[in-house]
């Protein structure tokens, strides 16, 4: 019996484990840098990387990786000169920067599938329905999104009976009680208010149909185009990484806990629960970890467009790109070599 | 001759301003750096143009954050340090108080105001107050101990109480150390209030730098902080003005 289950789980991770491909000869080692659009934490595309350095991946694939952290979003200038060759950022995110700006940033892997904000009321808020938002205080991050217009659409609210107040990024004003809808990541600030002894409800923009997406993992114009080898092989180690990560979740977070010392080791693991969560999907079943879909970016872009994120349009196809992905997934299995 | 100097040292400074944006100018231009890593500054300056309502609304708002802040906290430093001036004991007990406040990283604490204080006006002039807390206890405390002990002593001869002393000899004698603590504190103020801005706020340059610093839309960005630095030196001057008409008679009037 007990040698049955061994070939049962060999079997299994035989399943689960990249394909092996014959080795080629030794690349001359590359450097490049990775800068994490945040601090340390158990962002999954940031858990990629750190899983790929620590397992070897990136030397393997003849890389010397060097990994930072912005706090303030100086990655995307230090991306977009060359200074750092691989970040993260959500989908439409990318999609502002370069729309706005014309930064040249490419999403290579679509790392979450779905959005990475819902909005927050405490568990014992009277608040059932996006209708019962009128005659409260809501809050936004930065400006108000695209999404919150778009459950003031859905919902069918009252705007003008809404009071919205920028709020920043601290949770605390809403266990404070200083406001009754706060927008939060989904990934870690519920789990948050939830030390704080606040548990939450969620609406999630997604499930009221709003067409939104995660984080990527991205790159510039420049490294797609004179060094697409060096784009593959970080992918490659990273969604290796990455499927380390998933296989065994509890290693994962040691990893993490290497780059954010002395933090909660239990917040990382339920913000690494979350966005293996939501990383998964139909999509990611039949194509891998990673996928993309081309619908999905338009679909995101116009509800953009209609909701004021994006204040012109962009060509989806600048700003992602999958081609990388078709070369390292076999019928949905990442090919290693 | 004041009027004549005055103007010469602003011909000069916006001789090496307009000197400085013309190298800039050229460069950005030369190697065509993208906007949102350095605008040209004739860019800045088109922006500045078509957003001119928009900075002086949100200035002006910052402004009075900025103008609440200093007056609650260089009075507060003001009476904390005629205390500590009167009472060794005092000093001794509230210095340590001051330097802590003093080290306490505004940035870090910035997002407490908020829980504090609510969403309003009150956490920005709260910050305001704090940052410009030190530079005007310790120039006050100075101040008001630098009084010629000899002075004193004549003036307790001729009968003076010690309110006398402190309103016509104290006072007096404190007045270039509270000039130049105004002239640091209200600077400070008006970044304390841009730093309350940055966290939860949903008006003012701090506001306005933020949301531009999150949209890398570096034209308003730049804009924002040369309102901000316009408002500043026009503060600074509008207190070397008043010191030069309150310190007629003192050689530091004639030195500014």
């Amino acid at each position: 019996m007990r040698a049955l289950a061994f070939l049962a789980a060999v079997v299994l991770a035989a399943c689960n484990a990249p394909a092996a491909a014959p080795s080629l000869t030794p690349l001359p080692i590359e450097k490049v840098t990775f800068i994490a659009g945040f601090k340390p934490q158990a962002d999954l595309p940031f858990v990629a990387v750190y899983m790929a350095q620590e397992k070897g991946y990136f030397r393997d694939q003849s890389l010397e990786v060097d990994i930072q952290h912005a706090t303030s979003g100086e990655h995307i200038q230090l991306l977009a000169t060359n200074r750092a060759q691989f970040s993260t950022g959500s989908a439409g995110d990318v999609m502002k920067r370069v729309a706005s700006a014309g930064v040249p940033l490419v999403s290579i892997a679509q790392i979450g599938q779905r959005d990475e904000q819902s909005f927050a009321v405490r568990a014992d808020s009277p608040i059932r329905t996006l209708k019962d938002w009128e005659g409260r205080l809501v809050g936004y991050k930065t400006t108000v999104s695209a999404d919150y217009l778009a459950l003031v659409s859905i919902g069918g609210i009252d705007r003008a009976k809404v009071r919205e107040v920028a709020v920043g990024f601290d949770p605390r004003v809403l266990a404070d009680g200083r406001v009754d809808v706060y927008p939060v990541f989904t990934a870690n600030e519920p789990d948050t208010l939830a030390r704080l002894g606040i548990p939450v409800r969620l609406f999630d923009p997604t499930t009221f149909g709003v067409p939104g997406l995660g984080l990527t993992l991205m790159t510039n114009q420049e490294m797609v185009q004179t060094k697409p080898d060096v784009v593959t092989r970080f992918l490659r180690a990273s969604l290796r990484g990455l499927a380390d990560a998933i296989a065994d979740r509890d290693a994962a977070v040691e990893v993490v806990m290497k780059y954010a010392t002395g933090e909660d080791r239990a917040h990382h693991r339920y913000m690494l629960d979350t966005e293996i969560d939501a990383a998964q999907n139909d999509l990611t079943r039949a194509n891998g970890i990673g996928a993309m879909d081309r619908t999905r970016y338009v679909a995101l872009r116009d509800f953009l467009l209609q909701y004021g994120g994006l204040t012109k349009t962009v060509d989806v196809d600048a700003v992602f790109t999958d081609r990388f992905l078709k070369d390292l997934y076999k019928d949905g299995r990442l090919v290693w070599r | 001759m004041t009027a004549r100097r005055t103007l010469t040292d602003l011909g000069v400074a916006l001789v090496a301003i307009a000197a400085i944006a013309a190298v800039l100018e050229i460069w950005s231009r030369a190697f065509q750096v993208p906007s949102y890593l350095m605008p040209a500054p004739s860019a800045v300056a088109a922006r500045m143009a078509t957003d001119a309502g928009l900075l002086a609304r949100e200035g002006g708002i910052t402004l009075s954050e900025a103008a609440a802040g200093f007056v609650l906290g260089t009075g507060v430093a003001f009476a904390l340090a005629t205390v500590m001036a009167w009472s060794r004991p005092l000093e001794r007990t509230l210095f340590p108080l001051a330097i802590l406040v003093k080290l306490t990283p505004i940035v870090a604490i910035a997002p407490l105001f908020t829980l504090w204080f609510g969403f309003g006006t009150a956490p920005k002039v709260a910050i305001a107050a704090l940052i410009t807390f030190f530079p005007m206890l310790v120039n006050s405390f100075v101040g008001l101990r630098s009084a010629d002990l000899q002075e004193v002593a004549f003036l307790e001869t001729l009968g003076a109480s010690g309110r006398e002393i402190f309103r016509h000899l104290r006072v007096p004698s404190a007045l270039p150390y509270l000039f130049s603590g105004a002239r640091i504190s209200l600077n400070l103020a008006l970044i304390g209030a841009v730093i309350g801005e940055w966290t939860g706020a949903d008006r003012g340059l701090g506001r306005v730098i933020f949301v531009a610093n999150a949209n890398l839309d570096l034209t308003i960005l730049f804009g924002a902080v040369l309102v901000l630095a316009a408002i500043g030196i026009a503060a600074s001057a509008l207190v070397g003005a008043a010191e030069r008409r309150v310190l007629h008679w003192h050689p530091i009037a004639v030195a500014t």
